[in-house]
């Protein structure tokens, strides 16, 4: 297939540059491996790209999305994130296709540029613990983990003290304190929702400030946050944790790292004489060149689900259902959290009260379900995110009015609300899968995937009682107007997706063991979201950090001792 | 100490000495000098303004309820700070084209309810006129809104409304003047770089 074919043989080769990538950059060029970082995307200059202090008045919408952006972006657009300013940090879906049948979307949100998801992500940065890792043994669904919280818990500890995370210390067992960086502030309001929770609920309903990759003081030559607020325009400073401002200059700074932009990894190739893969074969985004890139080891860190599509469009001789696929398990188990079912109400009494700046965090309510007790109605458990706020001029179209009073009205802020929203776990089910899709390519050439995915019962039946409980606490702490919701959000949307390259114990169950390793094809790693066996309730990027710094050390150690 | 080094740190990345002794004008300009080298948008607003929707009547009748809705004090109000202008690229450029048909039909009949009441266009009505029938036709969009359930905010983002034209003009002007240079920095005192945050404090 390739045209070009490079005869130098790198020590390895990781694909991708998020999170997971940026991370295996620093790991294996740390420790002496010469490694090329294959980027799909465009390379990624701060001084030009990040628009964080870019007023509204100098867009054209005053930040809402374009037209042009709306037409080229339109499952991008769900998100939040993707606005006036940071929509170029998403993915033009009209070049990115892929395929779902029409009542059962799954809505895939991806960036393709130096650093990845790791400039637009939510920063919110939790430990799992043992309730998450014997979850699958537990009740069944799912192969076990082949890791404990003992395994990582090291491994969390190091990735936390490079990265920076801010947050408070509550000794859970079922939510691991970490390394952490002062908190930030919890609101009057947020604090004194705590403090009420904890009276009502006899202790077992805690609330505390999210934990966050965010500085709130400088830490290993980066800048504390200064609080201008919106992060997912990228961060001049570097003051929150992104490849770009951490793990690719730590990478750099050795002297051994390549990072190759523009460079679409269409699939790897498999060498039968040794059991290991030769390679990689990319598509140069600039010259639409095929070109062969070979290495020692190889890191799939392309994104939970682009990861694993490389593996099924390597399918050869030797392995017809996709790279590593003798389980079968290779595309299977897709998981995402499911999020929007809570409730909101009004705060009387903190009128007089308010906070100064913009604090890019919220709240986070640790799990309280199937901790201790059974839950009648479903497994598994939940956390809501959210917070307490005070509106502005933005209650101003729902208020009657015009004129002077009602202009120095709206300077003045609102009533206070109080809002939870509940992530939620998702069982891993074999029937949620990706498999290429044999008719449609992408911009590249690529074959794009066919998603079946959806939500199921145990995932409804929380949802329900996510909203249920939240309007339940929100009582209970003395709100006033409480609105519950159960937003109908399709899977993918939460940016959690998880799975389809399971770690197990055995072979023929699973496709990772417990170090990412291709139980297959020993040089090819894992560390993406593709190697989650469970999904817990929480935001699953500290946990991929921690099991690629893990991996990469085994990986050297086996390369060291011969085994690979 | 903490918003001190902070501040010093900010201060060292633009090269400049003192950032807390600035003033919030100067910290903008700051805050735009770190990202000077990001290429001007080719859509970026111009300083002429050439309306591609709205005739001058249109224009007038827009720039007269914007500046009611909000007024000079002792900041300017929407008009001063060119809302109207705003309000013609939204309906050129981003609304689809049966919002911005819809949005025209609704100005017509403003004209009309006038002309019926008063028998003048809005635009020539006295200001105890035009008062009274903007009223109305708040009434009319806030009860319209409510039987349709229509239109509302989610976490400080609001959705604009869409069950009546007024409710469109009343959020274009909104959202214009509380995102432009004078609603964000001078109305709402917006600091692009606050340097801490502090999370319960006394009002004022």
């Amino acid at each position: 297939m390739a045209n070009i074919v490079q005869n130098k043989v790198w020590d390895a080769i990781v694909v991708g540059s998020g999170i997971s990538g940026g991370w295996a950059a620093k790991e294996l060029t740390e420790k002496g491996l010469e490694t090329l970082v294959l980027e799909a995307g465009r390379p990624i200059d701060p001084g030009r790209d990040y628009v964080e202090h870019l007023p509204s008045w100098d867009l054209p919408y005053r930040g809402m999305l374009s037209p042009e952006d709306s037409r080229t972006r339109h499952i991008q657009r769900l998100c939040g994130a993707c606005e006036g300013w940071a929509a170029k940090f998403f993915v033009n879906d009209l070049e990115n296709p892929y395929t779902f049948d029409e009542d059962e979307p799954f809505h895939w949100i991806r960036g393709r540029h130096v650093g990845g998801r790791s400039i637009m992500w939510g920063r919110q940065s939790y430990r799992w613990s043992d309730l998450d890792f014997e979850a699958n043994a537990r009740d069944g669904h799912g192969v076990d983990w082949p890791i404990r919280y003992t395994d990582i818990a090291p491994w969390y500890d190091y990735v936390e003290r490079f990265a920076g995370i801010s947050g408070a210390k509550e000794g859970l067992d079922h939510l691991p304190d970490g390394e952490f960086l002062p908190p930030m502030d919890l609101n009057c309001v947020e604090q004194h929702v705590r403090e009420q929770l904890l009276d009502k609920f006899g202790g077992r309903r805690l609330l505390t400030i999210g934990r966050t990759a965010i500085l709130t003081q400088s830490h290993n030559g980066r800048a504390a946050c200064h609080y201008c607020g919106p992060c997912h325009r990228g961060c001049i400073t570097g003051s929150y944790f992104s490849s770009n401002s951490s793990t690719l200059p730590a990478a750099r700074a050795t002297g051994r790292l390549t990072v190759r932009p523009y460079s679409v990894v269409r699939s790897l190739n498999f060498d039968p004489e040794t059991g290991k893969a030769s390679g990689v074969n990319i598509v140069d985004g600039l010259t639409m060149a095929n070109v062969e890139i070979r290495g020692k080891i190889i890191f799939l860190c392309a994104s939970s689900l682009e990861s694993t599509r490389i593996l099924l469009n390597s399918a050869d001789r030797d392995f017809p259902e996709g790279l590593a696929n003798s389980s079968g398990q290779l595309g299977r188990n897709v998981m995402d959290h499911t999020m929007g079912g809570g409730a909101v109400g009004t705060m009387p009494g903190w009128e007089k009260q308010e906070f100064f700046s913009q604090r890019p965090n919220g709240i986070y309510l640790a799990r309280f379900r199937n901790v201790n007790s059974r839950h009648p109605d479903f497994l598994r458990g939940y956390a809501y995110q959210g917070g307490a706020f005070r509106p502005r001029w933005e209650r101003g179209v729902a208020m009657a009015g015009f004129g002077a009073d009602f202009k120095n009205k709206l300077k003045e802020y609102g009533p206070w609300s109080m809002r939870l929203y509940g992530f939620g776990e998702c069982l891993p089910n074999p029937e949620n899968r990706i498999t290429i899709d044999p008719d449609k390519t992408d911009r590249w050439g690529i074959p794009v995937l066919k998603f079946k995915v959806k939500w199921r019962e145990n995932e409804r039946r929380m949802l329900e009682d996510m909203r249920d409980s939240a309007a339940e606490m929100l009582e209970a702490v003395g709100a006033k107007n409480v609105v519950p919701f159960l937003e109908n959000n399709a899977p993918g949307l939460t940016i959690h997706e998880m799975g389809t390259a399971r770690m197990g114990h055995d072979p023929k169950t699973s496709v990772l063991n417990a170090y990412n390793q291709c139980h297959d094809v020993r040089n090819v790693f894992m560390t993406d979201g593709a190697c989650m066996t469970s999904s817990a309730n929480q935001n699953p990027s500290l946990t991929y950090m921690a099991l690629t710094a893990r991996a990469a050390d085994y990986a050297v150690k086996a390369m060291a001792d011969g085994e690979i | 100490m903490q918003r001190r080094e902070v501040l010093k740190q900010i201060a060292a990345a633009l090269g400049i000495p003192a950032l807390a002794a600035l003033s919030s004008q100067e910290i903008l300009a700051a805050g735009h000098a770190l990202h000077k080298a990001a290429p001007a948008s080719a859509a970026a607003p111009q300083a002429l303004h050439i309306f591609r929707t709205l005739d001058p009547h249109q224009d007038q009748t827009v720039t007269r309820i914007a500046d009611m809705i909000i007024p000079e004090t002792d900041t300017p109000g929407a008009a001063e700070v060119g809302v109207n202008e705003f309000i013609d690229r939204l309906l050129t450029e981003w609304y689809p084209q049966e919002r911005k048909d819809f949005f025209l039909r609704g100005l017509a009949g403003l004209d009309a309810e006038c002309r019926q009441r008063y028998s003048a266009d809005f635009i020539d009505c006295d200001e105890d006129q035009q008062s009274d029938i903007l009223t109305g036709q708040e009434e009319e969009a806030l009860r319209l809104s409510r039987q349709a359930g229509g239109g509302g905010m989610s976490w400080g983002v609001f959705s604009p409304p869409v069950v009546h034209y007024f409710h469109m003009l009343k959020w274009m002007t909104l959202f214009g003047y509380y995102t432009s240079q004078v609603g964000m920095v001078e109305e709402l005192g917006w600091r692009v770089i606050p340097g801490q945050y502090i999370g319960c404090r006394q009002n004022g």
